[in-house]
């Protein structure tokens, strides 16, 4: 799988993705649909604040004793006749998952939408042993059919349009298409519905994991997920580690603010809870149920009071939404499989090196990730504490470096400050025009290629104030 | 009451009559009013850049010249936000210096919420009769919650004609540093809020904060748009001139 | 591959400053906030939320009085659909309602211990009863059994649900406590599906479409046997 845009870093893939007016368009389109969606449906709802509050006390709570909740829900998994797993990293998982499917002779696999199995690149490590991998959520079949990668957490073909959708469908199956939506969605109905009867496994995500009962909560609209893990014989589940929550009624808080987050609706359509695999009485459901528990990085994150609420966060993709970098940029400009505010925080997180390292400046900090996160996770806080360790850690331009070192010097001092403002005020002179700099000269050519910099006046405030105080003081 | 100006490096050394006018309303409002020389700047570009240290040091020159203020008074969120939500953790190594963030994050006021909260008046008695726009800063109302108080006092103006303007909350692009380092993503957001401002037909855009009203003015200007781009306290104190001509 | 729970468990619990297995502290906040659960809930508002919750979500809804009108109109209903490729749960599954002389009018495939699941591969129409339904959200909860296989609502493009108004619940959470009970009895099904109106995807140029791999049709019978 290879994604379009897979320059180096995310100044190029933002250039790309800015200069594609489609794609700026239909991000524009679908985040406004969401987050409108969002806050007529949490309006309507009430007391959001209140449940937010809430949804973050449970995350909190579970996450500081995340090793009980886990044991408890892997015996009562056990126990209902569930396989657990368990992989410290990325390269574990897949392991056990080519193991599980050899042993099965497995060759076809149906797929529900699962941001975990992107992280681990899983349908890669299946196809090269064989075992053809397909996509069951309508948004991921068509990328996959694409060739690409999702764009967005939830929506993840938000950047093909119907044209290319039909192309694709039709190259896929020589059958002819139009570019209608019932008709290419009922194409993928009759595709897919042949894939389900045929395939050996099915691999889900897990939205939630219930200590209380060991069970399993997936969440979708199209009831992909339930025929993924109900007609194989069997089902694997992937599951990042943070998942879990206490109880059933802990349940019903996400229950609420994951729809209600994701897509501004008021219930999610299918909400399936298993507990383990078939009973022996029954006919239909997998036989067979393996939960892979995956850490990959994630517990590098606990214990660290700066990045361990991180782990809080449950997908859905509503800091994408009111966030105006990813608005402009939309998902692939990230680089990385989570994008938006929650991409630019985990990616450079849950992986080391350098490859991730210039998502923490692609943001500008506004907070409103902060603000529509149903956990309250202090993502813009995070963005800054990572600036703060790569500044730690030396991993920052000499000359960025060299300028808050002048920074310091001149701003730590109200006369070297003074003084250095009337140097600039004689330093400008050649610059500035109509009392404005348009010259893109120098560190600041980012900020005039698409706007003027006001030039420095005559007098500063504070030589203006002397005669201010003589004036003004005790008039009132 | 006695207050002292947080001025801002920013409107004092680009926008001073953001200061002056500020100085101005207090002054009207009875307020007798210092500016402790000593300041310079909240840090805070050093700070979002991750550069903790060089931060702290500049903060100090507010710590210092704030030590014996009352009540601090600054023409922005963004600032003010900063020496709310940051000082405390800034300084958290030293529990002298602790105490004193501590001390000026309680006693640091953002001008329109300074007005509203503290001095309880909304109404000015000015007149502007002009059709106005007004942006509010994300860290102004997101980090600071400020998100009331600017509008109350545009509301308090007489013969103004407020208009929403399109997707309001929405970052300008400013970011401090974000400008410049992600110039081509900052450019492609104070576009878009460019467009937005213009789509209302206002005649003035007003804010609370001059980072961001540099930027949107910036692009304003370079899109030959004739929007005028004011701070909250200029309009008032504009306002509160022509109220009083009128009166007379 | 992978590694022994005990290893993964310790590398959570070490950074956490905890001993593996030991309990966790006192929860202050389980489950949803005060405002949700100091609700007034009566019988009338449960079936006047559900029902319209339900048809918020395209859901269809036909009230009966009495189990025969309610048999009548379900014949009237599979009269409407025109089709024959109907399946149902079997005779001794939990129906709520005793529709044993409609089901074999039709000839419906019946679900049973034994069956092939391939039988069902073609049915149209799925006939179930359901083990509750929310008030809250117009919710369906079904949970699978050995006479009540998740094929016979997840496969065909219509899904008919017949119910009793008495089994409304009012919350998503009186239904989870519902499994919680079960689980403590030994007797949680291996599935429960909770089903808010139709199939649908927004994936393409975020048009809604139904139908994309469960029912584009749900229609809820309901016998109203309460005053």
């Amino acid at each position: 799988m290879s994604t379009p845009h897979s320059s180096s870093n995310v100044h190029d893939r933002a250039q790309q993705a800015l200069a594609d007016d489609f794609l700026r368009k239909a991000v524009h389109f679908t985040t406004d649909r969401l987050r409108n969606k969002k806050q007529a449906v949490t309006g309507e709802f009430g007391n959001w604040e209140a449940w937010r509050e809430r949804g973050q006390q449970i995350r909190q709570h579970t996450i500081a004793h995340l090793d009980y909740y886990l044991d408890q829900f892997a015996r009562h998994l056990e126990a209902h006749g569930a396989h657990v797993h368990f992989a410290a990293t990325g390269e574990e998982a897949s392991y056990i998952v080519r193991e599980i499917a050899a042993a099965k002779s497995a060759k076809r696999a149906v797929k529900s939408k699962s941001m975990v199995t992107e992280e681990i690149h899983l349908n890669h490590h299946l196809e090269e042993m064989g075992v053809q991998v397909v996509e069951t959520d309508l948004g991921e079949y068509i990328i996959q059919l694409a060739g690409e990668t999702p764009s967005h957490i939830i929506i993840p073909a938000i950047h093909k349009n119907r044209e290319q959708i039909r192309d694709l469908f039709e190259a896929e199956s020589g059958e002819q298409l139009t570019t209608e939506t019932r008709d290419l969605a009922a194409f993928a109905r009759r595709r897919l519905r042949q894939e389900y009867l045929t395939a050996d496994i099915g691999i889900t995500g897990c939205n939630f994991g219930i200590a209380e009962t060991g069970s399993i909560a997936l969440f979708t609209n199209e009831g992909n997920a339930d025929l993924v893990m109900n007609m194989p014989k069997t089902h694997i589940v992937l599951m990042g580690m943070e998942r879990v929550l206490p109880t059933m009624s802990d349940l019903e808080v996400f229950a609420h603010l994951l729809p209600k987050s994701a897509t501004g609706q008021n219930v999610i359509t299918y909400m399936s809870i298993v507990t383990g695999p078939r009973r022996d009485n029954e006919a239909d459901g997998a036989e067979e149920m393996h939960v892979i528990i995956l850490d990959n990085g994630r517990s590098r994150q606990l214990g660290d009071p700066d990045f361990q609420a991180i782990l809080h966060c449950i997908r859905c993709g509503a800091c994408l939404n009111v966030c105006p970098v990813y608005r402009q940029i939309g998902g692939h400009a990230y680089g990385s499989v989570y994008p938006g505010p929650i991409g630019a925080v985990l990616s450079p997180l849950l992986n080391d090196g350098e490859t991730y390292q210039d998502l923490p400046y692609a943001s500008s900090l506004c907070g409103a990730c902060y603000e529509a996160c149903p956990v309250k996770i202090p993502l813009h806080d995070m963005l800054v504490r990572e600036r703060q360790r790569l500044v730690a850690t030396g991993h920052v331009k000499p000359a960025e470096k060299a300028a808050f070192r002048a920074f310091r010097q001149v701003f730590g001092n109200a006369g070297r400050y003074q003084t250095t403002i009337r140097i600039a005020r004689r330093l400008q002179f050649p610059l500035a025009h109509d009392g404005y700099i348009r010259a893109k000269i120098g560190p600041v050519a980012g900020w005039t290629t698409s706007r003027d910099f006001p030039a420095l006046p005559k007098r500063t405030f504070r030589e203006l104030w002397p005669e201010l105080v003589r004036k003004g003081n005790g008039r009132g | 009451m006695k207050v002292s100006l947080f001025i801002t490096c920013v409107v004092d050394s680009v926008f001073p009559n953001v200061g002056v006018s500020l100085t101005r309303i207090l002054q009207e409002c009875g307020c007798d009013v210092s500016f402790p020389p000593q300041q310079t700047c909240c840090g805070q570009p050093a700070f979002n850049s991750g550069y903790t240290d060089e931060a702290r040091d500049v903060g100090m020159t507010l710590l210092r010249a704030f030590r014996d203020s009352d009540v601090v008074v600054s023409p922005s969120g963004s600032c003010v936000g900063m020496i709310h939500h940051y000082y405390p953790q800034l300084f958290a190594n030293d529990p002298q210096l602790h105490q004193a963030a501590v001390d000026l994050a309680n006693k640091t006021y953002e001008f329109s919420q300074f007005m509203v909260k503290q001095l309880q008046i909304t109404d000015l008695g000015a007149r502007f009769p002009h059709r106005v726009t007004y942006h509010p800063s994300c860290h102004g109302s997101r980090l600071l919650g400020v998100k009331d108080e600017p509008m109350q006092l545009l509301q308090g103006v007489h013969d103004i004609e407020i208009v929403e303007l399109p997707y309001a909350t929405d970052c300008c692009g400013f970011g401090g540093t974000f400008a410049v380092k992600m110039g081509e993503i900052s450019g492609a957001m104070v576009d878009e809020k460019a467009e937005n401002v213009a789509r209302t037909d206002a005649e003035v855009l007003v804010g609370t904060d001059m980072g961001c009203l540099m930027n949107i003015g910036g692009r304003l200007r370079r899109t030959n748009r004739a929007v005028r781009v004011m701070h909250l306290a200029e309009l008032l104190m504009e306002g509160m001139q022509l109220g009083k001509a009128v009166n007379a | 591959m992978g590694v022994d729970k005990t290893t993964f468990l310790e590398r959570i619990a070490k950074p956490l400053g905890r001993v593996p297995g030991d309990p966790p502290s006192p929860r202050t906040a389980i489950g949803v906030p005060a405002c949700w659960t100091d609700r007034p809930s009566t019988q009338a508002s449960r079936t006047a939320s559900f029902i319209e919750k339900f048809t918020g979500l395209a859901g269809e809804i036909e009230q009966y009085a009495s189990v025969h009108e309610l048999r009548a109109g379900l014949e009237r209903v599979l009269n409407d659909i025109g089709s024959d490729k109907i399946g149902a749960w079997g005779k001794r599954a939990p129906w709520p309602i005793d529709v044993e002389d409609v089901l074999e009018h039709w000839h419906a495939l019946r679900w049973e211990e034994q069956t092939d699941r391939r039988a069902f591969d073609h049915i149209h129409v799925g006939i179930t009863g359901c083990s509750c339904a929310i008030a809250d959200t117009g919710t369906i909860v079904i949970a699978s059994g050995p006479q009540s296989g998740r094929t016979v609502h997840q496969i065909p493009l219509i899904h008919v649900v017949i119910l009793r108004e008495s089994q409304l619940v009012q919350s998503l959470g009186d239904a989870l406590q519902r499994l919680v009970q079960a689980h403590g009895q030994g007797e949680i099904a291996a599935s429960n599906h909770f089903i808010s109106g139709a199939s649908r995807s927004s994936d393409i140029e975020n048009d809604q479409t139904i139908g994309v791999h469960g029912p584009a049709r749900v229609m809820a019978l309901m016998l109203t046997d309460l005053e």
